[in-house]
Order: C-alpha cells, then structure tokens, then sequence
C-alpha cells in the first residue's frame, strides 16, 4: 500500500506529493529485461530502476524508484524511506540494482601522485583492483565527497572516492594534497 | 574501434560457433561486468544477433544472445560513471553490455548502427565512425573537442620553436639583447679581478713577487706606479658598475619593447581566433577560461620574453663563467667550493616540490575565505531574515581556522627553510676562508691575499644563479603550459566553415524552409529528428513546445550557429550553408530573452550592427521600439553611457534597446526567442506594441511560453521532442484539441487569478 502523506492539508489541484512506498507490500522480482519487475498494490511496474538521493551523505535511505530512462519520459513510482525496512531478498535485488547505476571506484591506497604539464597521475590501490588513471589539473575535477572525502573525475569522467581524507596515511595525505590544496 | 578484431581465442570460439569471420558486422571490447567488475568482454554484433561474449573459468560463452530479427532498436542506458548497450525487444528494453565511461562513444554509436541496421538493413562503417571521438590518435587522451590539441602529446620543441618564431619580427632587437647580455655577464666577472689587483699590487705589495698587472701597462702608468695603479684600478671598478647598470637599463627596456609587442600580436590573434570560432566551441570551454587566455596567459609569455633575457641566461651562462674562472684562478679552492653547491641544488628543489606547494592551500583558503565574506555580506537580509547569524559565525570561523592552519604551516616551512638554505649558503664563504686563507699562510698554491678575496667575491655571483637553475625546468614548464594554452586556442579550426563557393544574398525575401532536420549538440542524442516545414516571406510563426523540446536548437540551425547533421536549412531555396555568413546573418535580427546591451552609450548600442547609421534613424527605430520616451528622459539622452550589460536601465528598458537595435538593423527575419517572458506586464504591453510594429511585413519566427504574445501568429508551430507535433493557425489547433489546447487552457486558468498589477490597473481605470 502506497503511504497517504503524514499531514492531510489542503493542497491545489495539480500538486504533486512525494509518494513513500509501505515496505511491507512491496514486491520485487527479478526480470528478464533491464530492471526490476515491481508491483505495489496489484500494480504491475516492469524496467523499474533505482536511485539514490542522498547517494553521498546517506545512501542507506530515500531509494526513488523510477520507471523509462530517458528525459521527459522518466517517472517516479515512489521512494523507499529506508532500505534495510525492506525483506532481505527485497533489499538484495534493489542493491544490485543500486550497483548497476553507480560505478565508483573507491581509493584504499594512493602509491603515487605525480603532476605533469597540466595533468595529475594517479597510481592507486582500489576496490576495483590496482587502478592507474590521469586527471586534468582542474580545481572542478575534485570535488567534495561528503565532509571530509573528495571525488576524483579522470580524464575519462570515471569516479575515483576517497571517502575521507583523514583516514589515509600521513605520506598518502601529503601527496594527495600536494596538488588537491582545495 | 567498431570493428576491433576479436582476440584469437575469441575468434577461434566464434568461427566454431558461428561460422566465419566475415559475418562479424561490429566487434568491440567493453570493460566491465554487469557487476561492475573490472573483465575482458567483447560486444559481437552479426546480421543475426548481438551479443556478449565472456571468458569464464578457461570456458567462452555468448553470456548474452539476442536474435536480430526480436531486436527493434538500441541504446545507450547512461548512469553515474557507466553505461549499459541496451536492445529493445518486444517493447522492453534488455541488457546486452555494460562498459566504464571510458567505451562510452564506441557503445553509442554501436547502438546507433544497430538502429540504422534494423530500419534500413544496411551497417556500414566509415573511417568517421572509427575516428576516436574527443581522443588524441597518439595517446587516447580525452579531449574537450575533437579539435582541441592534445596537451600532453603537444611538441614541446615545436612550442618553443613557435615561441622564437614569434619573435622573428623583432630578431634585431631580440639579437642586440642578447649581445647586451653577453657583455653584461662579462663585466660582472671584471670588478673581482680588479679588487685581486688591488690587494696584491697595492695595499700588500710582495717586493718579492711580480705584478698582476702586466709590464707594458705599468710602463705606461710611469715612475710611481704603485699609487696611479690605485687610481686606475679605482676608475676601472666605478666604469666597470656604470656601463653594467647602463647595460641592464638597455637591456630591460629592449626586453620589455619586444615583450609587450609580442604580446599584443598574440592577443590580437588569439582575440581574432576566438571571433572565428563556433557557438560549439563555447559551449564546451568556460568564458572565464577563455578569459584568462587572453590576458593572463599572454603576460606569462611576456614574462618568458623577459626571463630569457635577463633570468634564464644569466642563471645559465653565469655560475658556467665564474666556474672557468675559479678554476683558472686556484682549481684545487675550486673543488672546495663545489662542496656545497649539490646542497643548494637539493635545498632549491625541495622549495619548490614541498615548501611552496603550502601557499597554493594558503591562497585557496584566503580566497574561500573572502568568497564566503562577499556572499554573506551581500546577502546579510537573507541571513538576518531567516536568523542564520549563528551558523554563517560557524562558518566563517571554520574557514577562518583553515586559513590560520595553513598560514601557519607556510610560515613554519619558510621560518624553517631560509635560515637553513643561508647557513648552506655561508658554509661555501666559511670553506674558502678556511682552506684559501690556510693557502695564504702557508703559501701554497701561489695563493695570495688578492685571490682569496676574489674568490668569495664570486661566490657570492655562484651560489645565487645556481639555485635558480634548479628550478628553471619548473618556470619554463610553466611558460610553456601557458604558450600551449595560447597555441591550442590559435590552432584550433573553426567548425562552421565558410563555404569557398558561397553566395552572396544582399537582401533575401524572408522565406525559410527547415528540409528533413536532424541535429544533436551531441551527435549521438539528437535534439531535432527529421524535422520539416516551410514559411512563406512576411508571416508570422509562432513556436511553442516544453523546454528542451528543441525550439531555440532551430534558431541556433537556422542563424547558423551550429550546422545540421543530416537535411538542410534554406533560405530563399538557399542552403544556409551556401551563403556568406556576413550575408546571411544580415538578413536575421535576432532579439534574445536576456538582452545583451554592451558597454557604451545608448546610441552606440542601438547602431551595434549598423554602425554608420545617422542618429534620425537610431531614434526613429528607438520610438518604433518604445524606447525613445524613457531614453529622452535619461540626463544624457542617447548619450547615457550604460555599465556592463546595461545596468542602469529596468529588463523592459533593456529589452527595447534590444528591439531598436534589431529593427535599426532592418533583417528580413526576424526571431524573438522569449522576448517579453522577464519582464513585467505594463513592460510586455509595451513590448509589443513594438513587436508589432516591427514585425510587419517581415517573416518573423516568435518563441514564447506566453501563449497570449503569440496570438497575431499566422500560424503556430508546437514541438515536442525535436519533432512537430502541431502546425496551424491558433483557431485550428483550439479546434483540434491536442496539445496546444491543453497549454492555452493549463496557461487561462493560471492567469485568471487576480495579480496585484491587475487589480493596479482595474483600480486605476475607475
């Protein structure tokens, strides 16, 4: 059942409310096509995709739920407050669903950070495996990951995170921000 | 590469599976699993089927297979740093790849030959298609355009080759410099020498040891020569300093004509190259960027043209001289001296490399800082009205804290540094003292007095320019990302080309025509598809069509902003691709939703595009536009000088400036892109009493989401996803009930409520 809004105020015609998904009558399948199949209240919902609006500071909560992929065409069916309030086999398909629309490599180790004219060169240890990777010297190229981390775009706009700072080696940190000073 | 030949064992798997080669119509790599792993897996596409082929545990499987005759079309499914190649099948969209951001060309346009394979039967690849995108041929690096030059792989030689061809022009000047140099860098070797003579032939005469100073001289001097030597030693010193200071004034002045003329030839070029360049190129590069090209990258090129001649040289040729003549003088205090010299070099570099990369945080931290003061500041009512006061103090201290954490580490690495580079710095003095002075006790080495003096003279000259070698590679580095910036804008081809064969149309008569239009910012994700329709000279069209459904795009196609990717835009029958561009844009006025008015006077704003137009004219056009009255009531009248994009004047002033400015022009087209949709009611009202004016007998094309602007139209065009959905006169489209209706409707209901400039006017009306 879809959850009525907490406060019943009058609201204009033609308002548009966030819709929050009861997880208790959500059914999530697996489907042969992209996405997942989705059926909330006998409604049938297929190529339903996930995303994340907190996907930095909290990407534990607020899962949107959306159905078409392109601009103009896209639709929300509803959100999902938190994730863990969902079945464990629910929770499973919406993760791998969740890991499908974001690919990141996250940074365990920095070994080398050198600059060459105008690019910084990474070599790096990540979740991903040993990763080596370019990154125009760009003050929007790094970007804040949180409070204390930062996103790296490469050359190629692939994601590299350090999820904070403090937690790297002191050798790491300084040559990190040798050249990332913002 | 589309067609990447598949790995041996890929291959071997496919011919067993699937027959030959020769049906593999595209192969490509894509480099990650579904999971998001990092894997070797090849997307195959055949005339029967696409599909992706994996290794896993030694075994080759097709992991996905779709048949050719299920699959309808095919996409690109682009999410945060990946992709998925996407077949729709049945109307539901299935899985065949997913790829890193890195494949994410390649994957577009294998869906889009897929596509074109399904509608037409026909896949052909053209070396257009197997061009990389965007990429460097030599490195693969990513580009902003595929005219960029690429950065890394750019020849450093042949941008220094660029930068003396640069000064070719001024070679006499560039040349007499560097003679001034030498001979400046020879003088400075001559007053140690000199202060040698002084001591050993003069104050401590060894009646045991020859003259420095040479037999024929001495004879010259005469019978006391011992007190004309200190005359002519002294005159010697102070003629010496006055031509070397003559010498560096020369020198400077000649340095800095060549540097500031070189400058302004580039900025000239540079200024000329970016007037040349498309629309495209600055949707893809930052104005400010642009910006600093122009100025600041330039003056680090004058910078390079002083350094070469006063810094670099100098530091070069200097410590190699004094080294010669140390050498000459007492090689074995030469090699003492030495001592210290690897130090210097290695406290030099580690300057560079770790003390001064603590100002860039330093400076970072000063400019976050005063950004945040100027936000808050400004916008202290925001803050006050919310009572924010708190968290901006929390804010500004935490920013403050970082600026004093960085200072601090600045300072402390400084306060550190220079105390420790001046001890290394001394011990060469302290080791000449001590070694030559136990050389002059001792008499060894034919040391003297006169020599030891000397020798910590130069010292004093070796230890300076020695340091600065270090990081020479480190200024020239820099010099040379500043020339490349400059040589990347000049070098970069304009894409909008004039066609060498292109008509010239003075005067057209208005009728356009818009012939099977396709056209994507990105090529790959069209914004117009296939779009056809004709106007005919003198009416009026209006367009109307959710944002982004691609209503400007035709604006920016037809002024030829940017050029189509499939079909034609006409003119009179013409392509616009076939005229002049100055011709074609002659003909189009263009009046913008924001105004761009310029720095200057009103009358010089109003005859922008005409220039020579007489002042009757410029008001005659300013009071069709409803512009005059309000501008007679400015001080200075047509002589107002406006600030930067026209502060001073309200939106609706600034927008009639506008209006004024495009009839003055006379085009016969029109284009009014939002024209009166940010201003306010009694503005608009005047607005277009002047619209009409203007538009009459001119084919005139009107964008506005104020369906009400457009109710003069001869006929109305509505767009929806780069397409035409309705065309008609406003009646027929009410009649019809589609989507122009919903919106007039959606737009009636909106305006009906009272709105405090309505009831204004119904309370001024009684």
């Amino acid at each position: 059942m879809i959850e009525a809004p907490a406060e019943q105020t009058t609201k204009p015609e033609g308002f548009r409310d966030l819709v929050f998904i009861d997880p208790t009558t959500i059914k999530i399948e697996e489907s042969t096509f992209a996405g997942l199949e989705i059926t909330i209240e006998g409604e049938k919902y297929e190529g339903v995709r996930a995303s994340l609006a907190l996907p930095i500071t909290d990407p534990e909560h607020y899962v949107s739920l959306r159905v078409g992929a392109t601009k103009g065409e896209e639709i929300e069916i509803g959100m999902i407050r938190n994730l863990s309030e969902l079945s464990e086999e629910c929770q499973k398909l919406i993760r791998r669903e969740l890991k499908k629309r974001y690919f990141l490599h996250v940074i365990h180790k920095i070994i080398e950070v050198k600059e060459k004219f105008g690019f910084i060169y990474f070599d790096t240890e990540t979740n991903k495996g040993m990763r080596k990777f370019a990154m125009r010297y760009e003050y929007n190229r790094v970007q804040d990951y949180g409070e204390f981390g930062r996103v790296i775009l490469d050359t190629d706009d692939n994601r590299y995170i350090i999820p904070d700072l403090r937690l790297l080696s002191p050798d790491e940190y300084k040559a990190f921000t040798r050249y990332v000073y913002w | 590469m589309l067609r990447h030949p598949l790995p041996p064992h890929f291959a071997e798997w496919f011919k067993q599976q699937n027959g030959k080669d020769e049906d593999i119509l595209l192969s490509t790599p894509n480099d990650i699993t579904f999971e998001g792993e990092y894997a070797e897996r090849w997307v195959v596409v055949t005339r029967d089927a696409v599909m992706m082929l994996r290794e896993k545990d030694g075994r080759i499987s097709a992991a996905r297979n779709f048949a050719m005759a299920d699959i309808e079309s095919a996409r690109v499914d682009p999410r945060v740093g990946s992709g998925f190649l996407q077949v729709k099948i049945n109307g539901n969209w299935a899985e065949v790849a997913r790829f890193s951001n890195a494949r994410s060309t390649w994957f577009e346009r294998i869906a889009l030959k897929i596509t074109r394979f399904k509608e037409t039967g026909e896949l052909e690849i053209t070396p257009e298609d197997e061009k990389e995108e965007n990429r460097c041929p030599t490195c693969s690096l990513l580009l902003r355009s595929s005219t960029d030059v690429c950065p890394r792989c750019i020849n450093k030689h042949r941008v220094f080759g660029r930068l003396l061809l640069l000064m070719k022009p001024y070679w006499p000047w560039a040349a007499g410099t560097l003679a001034l140099v030498f001979i400046g860098l020879g003088l400075d070797l001559i007053p140690p020498q000199l202060s040698r003579i002084l001591m050993d032939d003069v104050f401590v005469r060894d009646p045991n040891r020859d003259f420095l100073m040479p037999a024929w001289a001495r004879e010259y001097i005469g019978t006391n020569p011992i007190a004309m030597l200190f005359w002519v030693v002294f005159v010697g010193m102070a003629g010496v300093q006055l031509l070397r200071i003559l010498i560096n004034i020369v020198i400077a002045r000649l340095s800095v004509t060549v540097g500031t003329k070189i400058t302004h030839d580039l900025r000239h070029r540079l200024f000329t190259r970016l007037s040349e360049l498309s629309v495209k190129y600055y949707d893809r590069h930052q104005v400010g960027i642009l910006m600093t090209r122009v100025t600041s990258d330039t003056e680090a090129l004058h910078g390079f043209i002083i350094q070469s001649t006063q810094g670099f040289l100098v530091n070069i040729l200097l410590p190699l001289f004094i080294g010669i003549t140390l050498f000459r003088m007492n090689a074995e205090l030469t090699l003492y001296v030495l001592i210290p010299a690897p130090f210097v070099i290695v406290s030099t570099y580690y300057f560079w490399e770790r003390v001064y990369p603590r100002y860039y945080k330093f400076w970072d931290s000063h400019s976050k800082l005063a950004g945040m003061l100027n936000s808050v500041l400004s916008g202290v009512r925001v803050v006050k009205a919310f009572a924010q006061e708190g968290r901006e103090t929390n804010r500004f201290d935490k920013l403050s804290e970082n600026l004093q954490t960085s200072r601090r580490h600045v300072d402390k690495a400084t306060g550190t540094f220079y105390p420790i580079v001046g001890f290394i710095f001394g011990l060469g003095g302290l080791i000449v003292w001590f070694v030559g002075g136990r050389y002059v006790l001792e008499q060894r080495y034919g040391m003297t007095l006169g020599t030891l003096t000397a020798f910590t003279s130069y010292l004093g000259m070796f230890y300076g320019p020695l340091s600065n070698l270090t990081y020479i590679s480190s200024w020239l580095t820099s010099f040379m990302t500043a020339a490349q910036r400059i040589f990347e804008v000049l070098d970069t081809e304009p894409e909008i080309v004039e066609n060498p064969t292109a008509y010239h149309m003075h005067i057209c008569r208005g009728e356009l025509e818009f012939k099977n239009v396709s056209f994507g910012y990105d090529r790959h994700n069209p914004v117009i598809r296939d779009l056809s329709f004709r106007i005919e000279p003198g009416e009026m069209i209006g367009i109307v069509g959710r944002s982004g459904s691609g209503k400007t795009t035709l604006i920016n196609l037809l002024c030829r902003f940017y050029d189509v990717d499939r079909g034609a835009v006409l003119i009179d029958g013409v392509d616009v691709r076939d005229l002049h561009k100055d011709d074609l844009r002659r003909n189009i006025g263009l009046v913008l939703q924001e105004p761009f008015l310029f720095r200057g006077t009103v009358r010089e704003n109003i005859a922008y595009g005409r220039p020579d137009a007489d002042i009757e004219n410029i008001m005659r056009a300013a009071k069709a536009a409803n512009a005059h009255d309000f501008v007679m009531r400015l001080p200075d009248g047509y002589d107002t000088k406006l600030g930067e994009y026209g502060s001073g004047l309200s939106g609706g002033e600034r927008q009639r400036i506008s209006i004024a400015r495009a009839l003055l022009y006379d085009p016969a087209v029109l284009i009014l892109d939002e024209a009166t949709s940010s201003v306010d009611t009694e503005s608009e009202k005047q607005i277009q009493d002047a619209l009409s004016t203007i538009t009459k007998g001119r084919t005139t094309i009107a964008i506005a989401h104020r369906l009400s602007t457009l109710k003069n139209s001869n006929r109305i065009i509505v767009m929806n996803d780069g397409r035409v959905i309705e065309i008609g006169t406003h009646n027929e489209l009410m009649a019809l009930e589609g989507t122009y209706y919903k919106l007039v409707k959606i737009q009636t209901e909106l305006t009906s409520e009272p709105t405090v400039e309505r009831l204004q006017l119904e309370s001024s009306k009684k």
